[in-house]
Parts: C-alpha cells; sequence; structure tokens
C-alpha cells in the first residue's frame, strides 16, 4: 500500500512536473498541423527552434524554479519516509500515525537529500579530476582520457557508497527518531559491520533499476512518435520501479540490522 | 616561365644536389604561374621550437602600378608579446584561441636582399601599426615597374607559441604555419592588400610556386602542403623536400608521435597523420574525405593537386586542429561525439575539405571577405553532410535525427541584429558575431537561397563561381554576379540584403474562410514580412476534408492577401510548410489551426523527471 502510494505520488509529481515543458512547447509550435510530432521529423528544423524559443515561454522563473526544487526534495521525502517507517520493528499501524512520523522527519529528510547530493557530486567531480590530472604524466597522449574514465568510475563508486551511507541514515532518522549527526555516526558503525552484505544488496538493485529505466525509457522513445498516449502511460509506470526497488532496499537493511530498530514515539505537537 | 628561372640554391645544411628530385620538382611546377614563389629550406629544432630558415622568394609586379614598397607579413609576430593586435584583443568569448600564451613566438629576419635592386632591405623596415610587427612595409631603393620581378635572398628564425590560433607546439607535436615572411597582396590596381594580424582575421597571399625542404629529427613524420618529391635520413636528421605548385601558403605539421595511414581516391592520394590510438577516427576522416573529394570535385571542378594531407593534431595541441591549408588540412574531435549521436568528425573533415576550393583554389581575402570563404566553404559543407546523411546530418540519436543545416539556422538566428555580414573581420566585436554572421549566417542565406530559388540553380551559380575563378581573387561582386546570372535577379538582391545586414520574418497574420454560392468555400490567408531580405514564400491549407492546397506570395511589399478556395472550411494553415525560408530567426507565429496540445512533449517530460527523480531524489 504504501509503495502503491509513492508510485502514485511520483507519478502525479511527474506529471506535474512535465506540464511545464509541455506548456511551452505547445506556444512555440502555436497550432502546427503536425502538432508537436513536427519535432520528431527529419531535419529537426522545429526541434532546434522549440529547443531555443521554449524556455522564454515557460511559466516559470529563476526562483521560483528553485524553490520549487526545494519544496520537490521536501514533499518527496513524505513517501520515502513512509516507506522507511513500514519496515520498522514498530512500524505505525494506522495512517495517522503514519503521516505523523513522515511530517516529523521530513525537514531532516530535506536536508539529508541535500547533503547527500552535494556530497555525491563532490566526491564524483573531485575524484575524476584527481585520478585524471594526477595520472597525466605518467601516460602517453594517446591514453590521456583513461585516467579519467577510471577517475570518474572510483568517483561513481564514491557516489554510490555516499548513497548507501545517506539511507542508513535515513533509517536511523526513522527507526531511531535521532538529529542527522547522531544517525551518521550510528550508520557509519552499521555499515563497518556489515558492508559486505549492505553493499551487494544495494549493488544488485542498482543494476536492475539501471538496466529497468534503460529499457523504460528506450521503449518510451520508440512509441513517442506515432503513439504518445502508450508513451504517456510507460513514462508515468517507470516510476514503480524505483520504489519499488527502494523499498526492497530498506527492507533488506531491516533484516540486515536485525530489526533491532524500532520507530521511535513522535508526537505532533512539540513538548513544553 | 618563372619556374624555369628557379635555381638550386646552396644552402650551408643543405642535402647534397639531386638531379632526380630537381627533375621532378620542375614537371610538378611546370605550370606555375605564380606571382610570389618560395624556395625555402627549414630547420626545425624539436627542443627549443625553433625553426632556422632561409632561401629565396620570387616576386613579379603584376600589378599596372610601379612599387616604390614591399608588404611583407610577419604573422608569428602576433604572438611575440601582450601588446600585438591580436593579444590586445583579449578573449575571443565565442571563437577560437586563447588568451594566455605558455610560450611567445615571433619571426626574426636576419637578411632580405634584393638581387635585382643590389641592395639589403630589412634595414629601412617600418610597420604597419605601433606594437605589431606583423604588417611590415619594406621601402624599395627605386620603383619597380609592373611586370618586373625581384629576387629575395632571406634569413630568418621563426620561434613557434605554445599552440594557439592553430600555429605553434605542443610537447613535440609542432604544427607549423605562417612560419615565414610572407608577401602581401599586391592587388591589380596597385594598392598592397596588407593588415596587423586581428584575433579572427585568416589571411590573404597571391599564387606561386612552393619548393620547400624540412629538416628535421630522423624519427619525425611530416606532412605539409604539396607532395615530397625527396626523402633523406643521414645524421640523425630527416630532410623532406616538397613541392606545391600553384598555391598561396605553405604550412607543415612534424611530429614524432604520429601514425600514417594512405588512401587514393580518384588519382589523389590521401595522406592522414594521427595521433597513436587514434586510428579509427582518421579511417573515417579518409573515408569521409575521399566521398566529399568526388561530390566537390563534381560540384566545383576537380582537385588539381596530386595529394591531400589530413593531419590530426594530438589532444592537447586541439587549438591547431580544424584548419585549413592548400593541399593540407587539420582535423579533430573524438569518435565520443558519435556515441551520443554526434557527426562532428565527419562535418570538420568535410568543412575543411571544402576550403580546398573556397580558399585554396579561390583565393579571397579572408581578412576583408571572411564571409566569402568561411560562409560558402560551410554551405558546401552543410550541402554535402546533408547529401550523405540527409534528415541527420548534424545528429542522430534518442530518436531525434537534426541536420546540420537546423543547427546552423539556429546559429543564425542568434546573430540576427548583430550586424552587417560582410564586414572585415578586424570589425567584428567578438567571437560570437563572427562566427554567428560570417559562418552560420551567410551559409544560411546560401542555403535559403537554394532552398527557395531551387537547389539546382543555386548549385550551378557557385559551380559556375568556382570554375571561373579558380587560381584567382574573386570579390564580392563575382559572388553576386554568378548568383544573379544563375538564380536570377531576385536572388542576388536578396543576398545583398542578407550580407548588408538584412533580416525576414514572414508571419501568419489571420485566416477565414465561408461558403461560397458554388457550395464550395472561399477563403483568404493574410501573411506580414518584415525584414529587408524579400523571399517567396508557400503557404499549406488543410481543409477540415483533410485536403492540402498550397498557395505562395512573391513575398513583396509588408503584406499578403492570398485568396483560396476549397472543398471545405479551412482547418489549419502552415507558412513555409517545406522550412525553406531558413533565415527567418523565428517560427513562431507560422502555424494556426493545429493541436494545441503536445503529448509527446508531455510523456518525454515525465519520462525524464522519473529518470531524474531516480538519481537525484532521496
Amino acid at each position: 500500500m504504501v509503495v502503491g502510494l509513492a508510485v502514485v505520488y511520483r507519478a502525479l509529481a511527474s506529471g506535474l512536473l512535465a506540464s511545464i515543458p509541455a506548456v511551452a512547447v505547445s506556444r512555440v509550435l502555436g497550432g502546427h498541423p503536425l502538432g508537436d510530432a513536427v519535432l520528431w521529423e527529419p531535419g529537426g528544423v522545429w526541434l532546434l527552434e522549440v529547443v531555443r524559443r521554449a524556455p522564454s515561454h515557460a511559466p516559470y522563473g529563476a526562483y521560483p524554479l528553485a524553490a520549487a526544487v526545494f519544496v520537490s526534495l521536501f514533499a518527496a521525502s513524505l513517501p520515502l519516509a513512509l516507506i522507511v517507517a513500514s519496515y520498522g520493528s514498530d512500524a505505525p499501524s494506522t495512517w495517522t500515525r503514519a503521516c505523523q512520523v513522515a511530517l516529523g522527519v521530513a525537514p531532516r529528510f530535506t536536508l539529508l537529500a541535500a547533503l547527500v547530493i552535494t556530497a555525491q557530486t563532490l566526491s564524483f567531480a573531485f575524484t575524476t579530476a584527481l585520478v585524471g590530472f594526477a595520472s597525466r604524466p605518467f601516460v602517453s597522449v594517446s591514453d590521456e582520457r583513461w585516467p579519467f574514465v577510471v577517475g570518474a568510475a572510483l568517483g561513481l563508486g564514491f557516489a554510490f557508497g555516499i548513497g548507501i551511507l545517506g539511507d542508513l541514515v535515513r533509517a536511523s532518522v526513522v527507526w531511531r527518531n535521532e538529529g542527522v549527526w547522531a544517525s551518521l555516526v550510528w550508520a557509519q558503525r552499521q555499515a563497518r559491520q556489515g558492508y559486505r552484505a549492505l553493499f551487494v544488496a544495494a549493488a544488485g538493485r542498482a543494476l536492475l533499476g539501471a538496466f529497468g529505466l534503460t529499457v523504460c525509457a528506450k521503449l518510451v522513445l520508440a512509441l513517442l512518435p506515432e503513439r504518445p498516449v502508450a508513451a504517456a502511460f510507460v513514462s508515468v509506470g517507470c516510476g514503480s520501479i524505483p520504489v519499488a526497488l527502494r523499498s526492497s532496499w530498506f527492507g533488506a537493511v531491516a533484516r540486515e540490522l536485525g530489526a533491532k530498530a524500532v520507530v521511535a514515539s513522535l508526537d505532533c505537537e512539540q513538548p513544553d | 616561365m618563372l619556374v624555369a628561372a628557379i635555381e638550386v640554391t646552396s644552402f650551408a645544411a643543405a642535402p647534397p644536389s639531386d638531379p632526380p628530385l630537381a627533375t621532378l620538382a620542375r614537371a610538378e611546377t611546370a605550370a606555375g604561374q605564380g606571382v610570389a614563389s618560395y624556395e625555402l629550406y627549414a630547420e626545425l629544432d624539436a627542443e627549443t621550437h625553433r625553426i632556422r630558415g632561409k632561401g629565396v622568394i620570387r616576386w613579379r609586379n603584376a600589378s599596372s602600378v610601379p612599387q616604390r614598397e614591399l608588404w611583407l607579413h610577419a604573422y608569428l609576430n602576433a604572438f611575440k608579446d601582450e601588446r600585438t593586435r591580436l593579444m590586445r584583443r583579449g578573449e575571443p568569448d565565442g571563437f577560437r584561441g586563447g588568451t594566455s600564451l605558455g610560450h611567445h613566438g615571433s619571426l626574426e629576419v636576419h637578411r632580405l636582399r634584393a638581387r635585382e635592386l643590389d641592395a639589403e632591405l630589412w634595414g629601412g623596415v617600418t610597420y604597419g601599426e605601433e606594437d605589431d610587427e606583423t604588417d611590415v612595409r619594406v621601402p624599395l631603393p627605386r620603383e619597380v615597374a609592373p611586370g618586373e620581378s625581384l629576387t629575395l635572398d632571406v634569413e630568418f628564425t621563426a620561434s613557434l607559441p605554445s599552440v594557439m590560433l592553430r600555429t605553434g607546439y605542443a610537447g613535440r607535436f609542432h604544427m607549423v604555419a605562417q612560419w615565414f615572411p610572407k608577401l602581401a597582396r599586391l592587388e591589380p590596381d596597385g594598392r598592397w592588400a596588407h593588415f596587423s594580424l586581428d584575433r579572427f582575421s585568416e589571411f590573404y597571399a597571391d599564387f606561386g610556386d612552393y619548393d620547400v625542404t624540412i629538416d628535421v629529427p630522423e624519427a619525425f613524420l611530416v606532412g605539409a602542403t604539396g607532395a615530397p618529391v625527396g626523402d633523406l635520413s643521414e645524421g640523425g636528421r630527416r630532410r623532406v623536400r616538397f613541392i606545391a605548385p600553384r598555391v598561396h601558403e605553405f604550412a607543415f605539421a612534424a611530429w614524432d608521435g604520429f601514425e600514417e595511414v594512405r588512401q587514393l581516391a580518384g588519382g589523389v592520394e590521401l595522406v592522414a597523420l594521427f595521433p597513436k590510438g587514434e586510428g579509427e577516427e582518421a579511417d573515417l576522416e579518409l573515408d569521409v574525405a575521399t566521398r566529399a573529394l568526388a561530390h566537390f570535385a563534381e560540384r566545383y571542378g576537380p582537385y588539381p593537386y596530386r595529394r591531400l594531407t589530413l593531419v590530426r593534431p594530438p589532444r592537447e595541441a586541439a587549438e591547431a586542429g580544424g584548419m585549413e591549408y592548400p593541399t593540407l588540412i587539420t582535423t579533430g574531435a573524438s569518435t565520443r561525439f558519435r556515441a551520443v549521436g554526434l557527426r562532428s568528425i565527419e562535418a570538420i573533415t568535410v568543412h575543411e575539405l571544402a576550403h580546398q576550393w573556397f580558399y585554396g583554389l579561390l583565393a579571397t581575402n579572408e581578412h576583408r571577405y571572411p564571409y566569402l570563404d568561411e560562409g560558402l566553404t560551410s554551405y558546401a559543407e552543410l550541402e554535402v553532410m546533408e547529401r550523405f546523411w540527409p534528415g541527420n546530418s548534424g545528429f542522430d540519436g534518442f530518436g531525434f535525427r537534426v541536420s546540420e543545416e537546423a543547427a546552423y539556422r539556429i546559429a543564425a538566428a542568434d546573430a540576427e541584429g548583430r550586424g552587417r555580414v560582410d564586414r572585415a573581420s578586424s570589425e567584428f566585436a567578438d567571437g560570437h558575431a563572427y562566427g554567428g554572421l560570417v559562418y552560420a549566417r551567410m551559409a544560411t542565406t546560401l542555403r535559403t537561397l537554394a532552398r527557395v530559388y531551387g537547389e539546382e540553380r543555386m548549385q550551378r551559380a557557385l559551380g559556375v563561381y568556382a570554375r571561373v575563378h579558380r587560381f584567382s581573387h574573386p570579390r564580392p561582386m563575382d559572388l553576386v554576379a554568378a548568383v544573379k546570372a544563375e538564380v536570377g535577379e531576385a536572388a542576388a538582391v536578396a543576398l545583398t540584403a542578407a550580407v548588408e545586414g538584412g533580416s525576414v520574418d514572414v508571419r501568419l497574420d489571420g485566416w477565414e474562410s465561408h461558403p461560397d454560392a458554388g457550395g464550395g468555400f472561399v477563403g483568404t490567408v493574410s501573411l506580414r514580412r518584415e525584414g529587408a531580405v524579400v523571399l517567396p514564400v508557400e503557404v499549406d491549407v488543410r481543409s477540415a476534408r483533410g485536403s492540402v492546397t498550397r498557395l505562395r506570395w512573391d513575398g513583396v511589399g509588408e503584406q499578403g492577401i492570398l485568396p483560396w478556395r476549397g472543398d471545405a472550411p479551412m482547418a489549419s494553415v502552415l507558412v513555409d510548410p517545406d522550412d525553406r525560408i531558413l533565415l527567418d530567426a523565428r517560427l513562431e507565429g507560422r502555424a494556426s489551426g493545429g493541436p494545441k496540445t503536445t503529448p509527446r512533449v508531455w510523456a518525454l517530460a515525465a519520462c525524464l523527471a522519473q529518470l531524474g527523480a531516480s538519481i537525484v531524489w532521496p
């Protein structure tokens, strides 16, 4: 049920976001007899015109966009918190209680999301640059792209590890109702103890997710020119893959940590 | 003949006399009718990146006016310090060339002696402008009459800069261009076309015969203008002699990291020099060059030389890539671009190859009229790319197919309102204006004329232009005359208006239909045109029953009202349905009556949102 709700949430959110470019493009096309099918015509004259002109027709500006990103991070944390809470040993028994839990941890989840994304980006960029440039003197000119490839692969690995750690922190925030710092300390201890099993569980699902989303994307691209409605359904349906895998991943985390965690008691009212 | 008079100059470090080579050289240049010919010996020091040069320049006063001076270009002096005209221009902002040099370059002339005048000339030189020694005036002790020739003995040292703007070194790779004292072109009316080298300026020179011996470390491979007629290794050095008849520039690349592949293409030997590990790119370039060579020969007359060298610089010398010299081009881009659907390697190769005609054989004044070479070359590039990869010549991936001319159209549209296309290269404010106007807008103008007035007529016009002015120095009026003769007066007027900075914007002003007495429907389509460029335009009217009627407006005036008759009410209207008027910067307002929804865009955006959410959302 929680997973289903998360899928619906993602479908609605992505549909809402998608309506922004759809409106902007429609303003540029202005009643072209072929509709937006003209964007898939060979030559791409209208396609590039849309890419050039649509941004000036978009129904938002830079500041509202930034606000929308922040709000979306906050809002997206609610279904995720519900999923995490459902795997605790003392999972909320009512929807009211579940919503209380989700709302209670949402600010910390938002902060965590920003921290994790920043840390992942920096570690990826830093590792790629460090390995790439530091190895330059030791490789021939024709081979100098390879250190950057290796650096990028390492950077992806680090980013992946940060993602795992971030999820453990989230689990601690919900299951133990601790602050971000205390949860980080707990998470890194858990990660050290069960790193192998956690890595296998995460990597397997990440690969499966990447494969599923790639297939989905290819299917959408193939359907778009002739069957846009079917493509739209597939687009929205694609969201169920990462949600299901994410849910399964938190289940694996709960099992690995021995289901010791309990969902902390949260009250909607602040204590005096 | 001039070539018959070429003497074998003796150099202190020159290879021993080689009669068969001399014979070959004479045979190669027998057709030469050069005004400025060069016989040079260049010794490259790969450690200091200097070239010690010696030789003879033969010049003939081909004008109708006696001359009391010569003008020489010493282009390498543009990199001498931060005060030169080129370096003062600063950040190119949107075009090639950085602003900082790891190592400066220069051209130091030690000797310039005129045999016929029995005079050393270099002592009296002055420069075209303060702080810039690229434009050199050489006073003569007496007048040189029309038809009279001078033989100039020259000695010089060229110090290459770290690679910047086409020339220089990176590690042991050397792209040696604009490296010797070079005579400016003397126009028929007796005026010298000389200039200080500017950030966006290229070059201009007379045709001549080049006989250049290049002396490099033994492990180096050399690619150069012309064709080799001798290759001698001795004492750890390698001397390769190149003969290049009827060209107006000589450049060479030398490196011990090159690999080489050769291929024959319709009697022309193609030689690709490329860094180790980039054989795939080189093979692609050779394949594209082979096909494009045949295409250009058919369009613009045969390639008249026996060899074409393609140099692919290493990545750290990418600035040297994407440049043209007679019979030698430098390429660029990587197969990684292909992996994402871009045809960058193909486009660069085709573009530089097209320069063999629009620069190499039609040696226009690139400084004064940069659009004549870059604009026509870009047009030729677009035409070939579209012929080879119709509808997807620029990009093919993710279900989208984009032609190069659509991409050029965007650049041309962005450059609208930035002034005249026909400015001198020194008059462009920044690289965006230069690239957008000279390359994109000129090419898009010509493509528009071809699409509006007919591909065949335009091909004929440029074919005539290229053949008539081969081995000469055409001017803008020659291009306009060819378009006028083969395409028509209206096209020539539109071309002139466009290069003067004119634009065109055609929009749908309104449409209506109603039943007529005969049981059918009648109506009108109202169009509005703005801008100085006048072009005929087509309109497709679709009736409610699906039948399509094509209407035509000559484009004259600000408004056109076109009558329509159909079997059902009008359902939709589309102006310029075949996208012929690529020069129109705004497509909005061209259509009406079609669907207002965009389900495909919505589905695609939703899919991207889902993918994005999976990566960045918590």
